[in-house]
């Protein structure tokens, strides 16, 4: 699915990821643990192919495919869906539009006509329960006014709509109360599937409670130094992330 | 554009007027030349300029000023009396000259300077006439022709002086229609700091004119606290301008808290020339009887990455007339800029009349900027509400219009400035509304 | 723009959209011209081909006379070259019967086409939308729909000149009473050689049962454009009227100079919409209209309403302040408010909301959308009169900036003579940011298609006061003004 090879990347010529190496097979649910700085933030947005870094060395490959050299917006269509630890803003268009305009833009690439509105309604109503939202929410403004569970909710509605083959949720429990939490986690739990990888970026373990992975990987200084199973969460709940940086 | 030619005549008295300090350099007499040039063709601005829209200078025109006083003495518990701080270095002016038996700065901290005009012109003659623009204004090339005294202060790099410098500028009363052009210079050099009043009392109900220009100059990282408390006689002009402009991360805090004069015009203006330079522009008029107060502002901010704050609030009563005209410019390239202006204003009577102009001109793109302006009378519930608590009408009223007012003066740092302008604007509240 | 063709049908929301000016052709028809000048010939001249009353020539004369001691207005934010006025044709008409087409077999195929192309059909499939048209092509009228079916209802919509000759005792009460020729430096000039428009009466208690719809186009080259349009809706009339406008593309500057009076009685309402998309110049801002027009309402009866809605894309030059004089108790007026402006354009606009009554009250919003070298500005006045008992006003002015060599202005004029007012205005600035952008291009969207969106959203407030048919066309005209300013 997502091959990653000695990555380095900066932004503004401070080098951030200092050859990251990652294999992420279909199906697989991935965490990548760090302390802040240690460039989880950058590794998701370099993904999702956000404009402002410099790729100074390394190579992203997504299903064979070379992602470096591909459009914000053609990663998305080819199925690359990334959750926002802070999901912006946008007046005026009201949540249904966006999600009818990012189902089309996929539909459209993989050749499909686009949804007409009764099928595309009785669609979203379906991903809706998934996250326990309420109709109402289709109608208001992108994430206007969202308290923070509910624009963490409309990230895993989106995703649930456009239905990726990689996901990436970036600090996807960061704000959120213990139900929030809960809620997130059951709409991502039913989004796993054999062909959909999903890589968690998180800095606590309490995510991984409910999402379980298959690995746990340990950022830190832009490289992953450390790799495991789900128990080297635990430890490094334990023993903090100084822990890893000894070991390294 | 020639003004109104009916105003240009009219203030033809003033170009015979001829005015010179002692030891005047060739620097100033040029300026003051081209001030005289531009002030004969161009004389007074008419109402149908823009900038004097609400403002007619019809009566002001009509009047024959006088620039002889005549001497009188002001006691020293008199100025200890009328002057807001106890604490503070003092620089008393009495109908327009400088006096040094009532001045206290006598023992100034090291990096320290000030002096009247003539005394000190010498150390900031670069900086004079810098900051304002006589070709638009009339009053500031009236005030460049005849600026006959006023105080300079300056403030070594790296100096922070911690005791306020309080200037007091009274009119005695002696001499009807007396006409005073005043031009303070305030120079900050960088990494300075310290704390001006400007603080013009009238002590009779006589008309005069009061005609200041302070120039204001902040080196990097300077920064400047400066309050201005108005309280001319109720029949007096007070014409000011008070022009700014900061270098790099340089702050200037400025309050200007109008409360007299039958006409009151300020123009308040600085240029943000530095990066992260911080301008605080707050103000508030209180008007009754037939007092007009008219504030003009400008902020410009020149490069990218400034700020600027902006609160001015007014406080209506009787047949008073207020004018408020903000402008805030961000010039092309001035990214990063955020600026926030607002204007609120509180109508008490049947007669009075507010004009609001708020405006923003814009020419860059990546900027975050606000305005707002509310015009309103007392809220009925919250009046009602303080008279079930048993407080009658009057002392209700008041008590709203302060709780209107207190907002500008809460953006003031505690401490005894503003202990002293919040008792002096509780005073001045109005009895009674309506 | 070739000359085939071309389906015009009301594009959906989200249909990809060309960059050209797509009413930028030229009709090839022949005309009745008048050779460019101005003088009170020229203003004789357009009344006697007219036909008109006495009355109105006298008036035109003492608008021209009165013009003539005027300047050019100097205060709006826009800059150009001084206008010659004697460069330019004040009359032009097609070649036509001389009384005007009796129906719609007897207007020119060629012109039927025209309109058809711009997506306003003249022909009974203008019947299905619901919508009574007159159509008015440089100087004059040429067709007029529905007047019939109107008319059984007494309501009378005609072209200007039509309703002089069959009700001049109307036309002398209204005409001048709202923008008077002596209120400007255009409207004396419009007042002196206006040449027509349309003219409507909505009787007493009657609520037009269709949208009345008028669509300006200047054809000819060199000649201006002064239509004069006047709608009276009397005690406890509705109407909703619609105004759109387009100009083909050519290097000259045109002028449109046009003058719009309403007026609500008693209890009346009165909606008028325009989408105005003149040429609006090339990229380096070579041609396009001038356009320089005074619209005013008044609010003349006790809770009257008038709502004005404009969508403005066009013009190389607008300058325009649809105003409303509230006089009747109760009365209400709006100004909902879209300007666009790209490349070089420079757009001067706003409202002005005159309180005069009791209990009068007035919302005003405004969005201003600034891309490439243009200059948007707003510039409005609420003024609160001294016997306005509790007069209510609230003003959002909101500006969009895409681009960091345009300019985008904010000139509010507040003035309150009346303690009982409570006025609030709040105005701010932003750009597209760089989240939202990434944010629409991680969910799949181009950037043309997010830009557009966020525009969209941005517009929402304004959009949604326009007509159906209207809006999916206004969104469309804001996706084409906008493009290439992003990216």
């Amino acid at each position: 699915m997502l091959e990653i090879k000695n990555l380095h990347a900066s932004i503004d010529g401070k080098e951030i990821l200092r050859g990251i190496n990652l294999t992420v097979n279909a199906g697989e649910v991935h965490a990548i643990m760090g302390p802040n700085g240690s460039g989880k933030s950058t590794l998701s947005n370099v993904i999702a192919g956000r404009d402002g870094y410099e790729i100074t060395q390394g190579t992203v490959t997504y299903k064979g495919e070379n992602l470096l050299q591909l459009k914000a917006e053609e990663r998305a269509q080819r199925g690359v869906f990334l959750a926002f630890q802070y999901p912006v803003e946008i007046p005026g268009v009201s949540n249904i539009y966006l999600l009818k305009a990012a189902l089309n833009a996929v539909r459209k690439y993989q050749g499909l006509d686009d949804l007409d509105a009764i099928d595309f309604l009785t669609l979203v109503r379906s991903k809706l329960e998934l996250v326990k939202m309420d109709e109402e929410f289709l109608h208001r403004g992108v994430n206007e006014g969202f308290s923070g569970g509910e624009k963490k909710r409309n990230e895993i509605l989106q995703m649930a709509l456009l239905e990726p083959s990689l996901a990436i949720l970036d600090e996807t429990d960061s704000g959120l109360d213990i139900d929030a939490l809960k809620t997130v986690s059951d709409g991502v739990n039913a989004l796993r599937s054999s062909d959909r990888s999903i890589v968690m970026i998180t800095h606590y373990q309490r995510l991984l409670d409910y999402i379980v992975p298959d690995f746990v990987h340990v950022l830190s200084e832009g490289q992953i130094v450390k790799t495991g199973g789900k128990e080297l969460a635990l430890e490094l709940e334990a023993k903090g992330y100084s822990w890893v940086n000894k070991n390294a | 554009m020639p003004k109104s030619k009916r105003l240009t005549e009219l203030a033809t008295p003033f170009a015979s007027v001829v005015v010179e300090l002692e030891q005047e350099t060739s620097f100033v007499k040029e300026l003051r030349g081209n001030a005289l040039a531009q002030f004969n063709s161009y004389g007074l601005p008419a109402k149908k300029e823009e900038d004097w829209k609400y403002t007619s200078l019809w009566g002001f025109s009509q009047q024959q000023f006088s620039h002889q006083a005549i001497p009188h003495t002001v006691s020293q518990a008199q100025t200890e009396q009328l002057a807001l701080l106890k604490q503070a270095y003092r620089v008393v002016i009495v109908d327009g000259v400088f006096s040094n038996e009532l001045s206290q700065i006598d023992n100034l901290p090291t990096g320290l300077t000030v002096s009247s005009l003539a005394e000190g012109l010498a150390s900031v003659q670069s900086h004079l006439g810098g900051q304002i623009n006589i070709e638009k204004a009339g009053f500031n090339a009236l005030n460049t022709m005849l600026m006959n005294d006023g105080v300079v202060i300056t403030v070594a790099k790296g100096i922070n002086i911690e005791q306020p410098i309080e200037l007091l500028v009274i009119n005695s009363g002696a001499t009807e229609n007396l006409a005073t052009h005043l031009r303070n210079v305030i120079v900050l050099e960088e990494n300075s700091q310290v704390t001006v009043i400007e603080h013009y009392v009238g002590l009779s109900d006589i008309q005069y004119l009061t005609n200041v220009v302070t120039e204001v100059v902040l080196a990097k990282s300077a920064e400047l606290t400066h309050y201005k408390l108005q309280q001319e006689s109720e029949n007096a002009f007070h014409i000011a301008t008070l022009a700014a402009s900061q270098a790099a991360h340089s702050q200037w805090k400025t309050n200007s808290i109008s409360l007299g004069a039958k006409l009151a015009r300020n123009d308040v203006h600085t240029q943000l020339l530095g990066e992260q330079a911080h301008v605080v522009m707050d103000g508030l008029y209180l008007l009754n009887n037939k007092q007009h107060s008219d504030f003009h502002t400008r902020i410009d901010h020149a490069v990218p990455n400034t700020t600027s704050e902006e609160l001015f609030k007014g406080v209506i009563d009787d047949k008073g007339h207020g004018v408020f005209n903000g402008k805030v410019i961000v010039h092309k390239d001035a990214q990063k800029t955020d600026s926030n202006q607002q204007n609120h204003n509180l109508l008490l009577s049947r007669n009075c009349e507010i004009d609001s102009k708020p405006e923003l001109e814009i020419y860059a793109d990546d900027v975050k900027c606000a305005h707002g302006s509310t015009v309103g009378q007392m809220n009925e519930d919250h009046l009602f509400f303080l008279r079930t608590r048993g407080l009658d009408e009057v002392s209700a009223r008041n008590l709203l219009t302060y709780a209107f007012a207190v907002e500008v003066l809460e953006r003031i740092p505690a401490g005894d400035i503003r202990k002293a302008l919040s008792a002096v604007v509780e005073q001045r509240l109005p009895q009674g509304g309506q | 723009m070739p000359e085939t063709e071309q389906a015009q049908e009301l594009q959906q929301i989200d249909d990809v959209l060309d960059s050209d000016y797509k009413a930028g052709f030229v009709t090839d028809i022949e005309a009745d011209t008048f050779l460019p000048g101005l003088s009170e010939q020229t203003v004789r001249d357009i009344s006697r081909i007219k036909g008109e009353p006495e009355f109105l020539l006298e008036w035109r004369l003492k608008a021209y006379r009165h013009w003539l001691t005027l300047e050019t207005p100097k205060w709006a934010h826009v800059h150009y070259p001084e206008i010659d006025y004697q460069s330019i044709s004040y009359y032009s008409s097609p070649k036509q019967n001389k009384d005007g087409p009796k129906s719609l077999d007897e207007v020119d195929p060629e012109l039927l086409r025209t309109y058809e192309k711009l997506g306003v059909p003249l022909d009974e499939r203008a019947r299905l939308a619901g919508v009574a048209v007159d159509a008015v092509f440089d100087s004059v009228s040429v067709a007029n729909t529905f007047q019939d079916k109107l008319a059984e209802d007494g309501i009378l919509f005609m072209p200007f000149s039509k309703a002089v000759h069959q009700h001049p005792e109307l036309i002398k009460k209204y005409l001048g009473s709202v923008v008077p020729y002596r209120d400007n430096f255009y409207a004396a000039l419009n007042s002196a050689v206006f040449s027509d428009g349309s003219f409507v009466y909505i009787p007493k208690g009657t609520r037009c049962p269709m949208e009345l719809s008028t669509y300006f186009r200047i054809n000819a080259a060199n000649t201006g454009q002064f239509e004069r349009t006047l709608i009276i809706a009397d005690d406890d009339a509705y109407v909703s009227y619609l105004e759109g406008c387009t100009a083909p593309m050519r290097d000259e500057n045109q002028l449109h100079a046009a003058v719009v009076e309403l007026v609500a009685h008693d209890r009346a309402e009165i909606k008028y919409s325009t989408v105005q998309n003149w040429y609006p110049g090339d990229k380096n801002g070579v041609g396009g209209i001038f356009n320089f027009v005074t619209k005013r309402a008044a609010c003349r009866g006790e809770s009257s309403k008038v709502s004005w809605t404009q969508v403005e894309t066009g013009s190389a030059i607008t300058w325009k302040y649809p105003s409303i004089i509230l006089q009747g108790d109760n009365s209400v007026g709006e100004f909902y408010s879209i300007a666009v402006t790209n490349n070089m354009q420079q757009a001067d606009t706003g409202t002005k909301m005159i309180h005069l009554g009791k209990n009068t009250s007035s919302t005003i919003i405004a969005k201003g959308i600034s891309a490439g070298r243009s200059q948007n500005s707003y510039r409005g006045l609420v003024r609160i009169g001294a016997n306005a008992e509790n007069a209510r006003n609230h003003t959002e002015c909101d500006s969009l900036l895409m681009g960091d060599q345009c300019g985008a202005h904010t000139f509010p004029y507040i003035e309150v003579k009346n303690p009982t007012a409570q006025i609030e205005h709040e105005a701010s600035t932003s750009k597209i940011s760089e989240d939202q952008l990434f944010y629409c291009k991680q969910r799949g969207l181009d950037v043309e298609d997010a830009v557009s969106m966020i525009v969209n959203g941005f517009c929402k407030q304004v959009m949604r006061q326009l007509p159906m048919e209207f809006a999916v066309e206004a969104q469309n005209l804001l996706g084409l003004s906008l493009e290439g300013s992003v990216g």
